[in-house]
């Protein structure tokens, strides 16, 4: 991966054409003194497909370029599919060929697998394990605008993660989470703060589409709701929360944007948990022992979707030792290494295994895991979680 | 993602789509989707064939079914019960439109 990048940093926008300089000739304009601008040449470079953010690519030059496992190659792709040294793509001419290096798994161009060394057109996808490389012909202000692109995807990132809380590592409820990006950037966010009467508000939120657009809609929620900003609003009440989240971000004034969303307010004190959620998964609490758990959510439609309407809400106690799992459904809705879709019964069962390490860190272990499962090495959805612990 | 169009008169349409409504999918019908049902008439969407509908393919339902709503036109989903367990009932869709088993079941939804 870090060739892709430095290669890709290393391809900069080409120089400003020469500015032209007017003659004596009053009727003729600056434009018209111009020296025609040549046209620029593309350049051929292999693109790694929902790479991350979508831009990495990697130009083609004369030297051969060796793909594979192997942290030490031209291009470095970490996945568990691939081998250490799997193919060996190289210019000849105008052409690109493409050839297998004796992987275990094989070299696929538009899903045909490569037998000797085959040419790779233009547009051609390129396979090894679950990572895809397209073939294309790029301008250097091609490759500009990409970066360019790529820079506002990460910088909508990290203004996201910034209004993300710290953990919480004192106090009566314990908190921790973990917020990894998929590689075109979803909408997810979440939060927490404490209410004025010291309960503790929890929130995921899930912005449906992907790219800069969702990421700060997904900012503008999480500011409206831990800057307390919705008019006459109690946050302490879940339902009437959404209800006013609805009106705020109706989608017909927000681009048809609409996302998903958990909220929850916990007493700590009294071990009790209100909650509301709106076309989003059920948080799971997982009891201290790890012997049950249960489906925490109410049946909404998406936020912003439909005018004014009650939102349901609901309540459950919490034991001592509890754990309240919230998250988005980047954290079970992936495909496995087998093509088998995984579904929620299948995350609620990693929840409860037997051996299940519920040390500090789980969130970023069950990110892993799923990384695991996948064989990948990005999830194609935000993966959102957050982990709310009762005192013991 | 497939989509076929099944009948399309100046009463209804009848779409059907078949595959992963997943952000790949949606980026794939979305337009052709949204032309085919922008002309008059009722719509049955029929979802049998789709074997995930992820949250933006939720958002694309939700689109249609204001589209739509906005000239007075119904739509009525037809999908298998496993959708609509799952992400029909999570987003619930199942509470707004109306979801039945059959094209034809859906035909007689519109005729009352």
């Amino acid at each position: 991966m870090k060739r892709f990048l430095s290669l890709f940093r290393a391809a900069q926008p080409p120089a400003p054409p020469p500015r032209p300089v007017a003659g004596f000739d009053p009727c003729k304009t600056v434009a018209d003194a111009a020296p025609p601008r040549e046209q620029p040449k593309p350049k051929p470079y292999l693109a790694l497909v929902r790479g991350l953010a979508g831009h990495d690519l990697v130009a083609l030059t004369d030297a051969p370029l060796v793909l594979g496992r192997d942290a030490t190659l031209d291009v470095h792709l970490a996945d568990a599919g691939i081998s250490r040294r799997h193919c060996r793509v190289r210019r000849s001419g105008a052409r690109v060929l493409v050839e297998d290096l004796g992987s275990t798994n094989g070299t696929f161009v538009d899903g045909e697998r490569v037998e000797g060394e085959v040419e790779l057109p233009t547009g051609a996808t390129l396979q090894l394990g679950d990572r895809r490389l397209r073939l294309e012909r790029l301008t250097d202000e091609d490759v500009a605008a990409r970066r360019s692109f790529a820079a506002d995807l990460d910088r909508a990132r990290r203004y996201v993660e910034a209004l993300i809380p710290p953990p919480l590592d004192a106090g009566p409820v314990r908190t921790e989470w973990v917020y990894v990006p998929s590689s075109v950037l979803g909408g997810d966010a979440l939060g927490h703060h404490a209410l004025s009467d010291g309960r503790l508000a929890l929130y995921v939120v899930d912005v449906c589409g992907h790219g800069v657009e969702p990421a700060l809609h997904a900012a503008s929620v999480l500011n409206a709701i831990r800057g307390e900003s919705l008019p006459e609003t109690d946050f302490g009440d879940p339902g009437q929360v959404l209800a006013r989240l609805n009106t705020a971000f109706a989608m017909e004034t927000h681009n048809d944007l609409v996302f998903t969303i958990w909220y929850g307010v916990l007493d700590a004190e009294r071990g009790r948990v209100r909650f509301a959620s709106a076309g989003h998964p059920p948080a799971l609490a997982l009891s201290a022992d790890g012997s049950t758990l249960r489906r925490l959510g109410t049946k909404n439609p998406p936020i912003g979707s439909f005018p004014a309407r009650a939102f349901a809400q609901d309540e459950a106690d919490l034991g001592r030792g509890e754990r309240l799992y919230v998250f988005s459904d980047g954290a079970y809705e992936l495909e496995d290494r087998d093509g088998r879709e995984r579904s929620l019964e299948d995350f609620e069962r990693v929840l409860t295994a037997p051996h299940a390490d519920r040390s500090p860190g789980e969130p970023q272990r069950l990110y892993e895991a799923s990384l695991a499962a996948t064989g990948a090495s990005l999830l194609e959805d935000d993966f959102s979680l957050l982990l709310a612990t009762l005192p013991a | 993602m497939n989509l076929d169009v099944v009948e399309q008169t100046a009463r209804l349409s009848c779409i059907r789509l078949e595959g992963k409504l997943d952000s790949t999918g949606v980026d794939q019908v979305e337009t052709r989707l949204t032309a085919l049902l922008s002309k008059s008439g009722d719509a049955i969407l029929d979802l049998t064939d789709v074997s995930f509908l992820s949250s933006l393919g939720v958002r694309l339902l939700i689109t249609i079914a204001k589209l739509l709503d906005r000239r007075a036109s119904k739509l009525v989903l037809v999908a298998a019960p496993q959708l609509v367990d799952g992400a029909l009932k999570h987003s619930s869709l199942d509470e707004i439109l109306p979801i039945v088993g059959a094209v034809e079941q859906a035909k007689a939804v519109l005729a009352t």
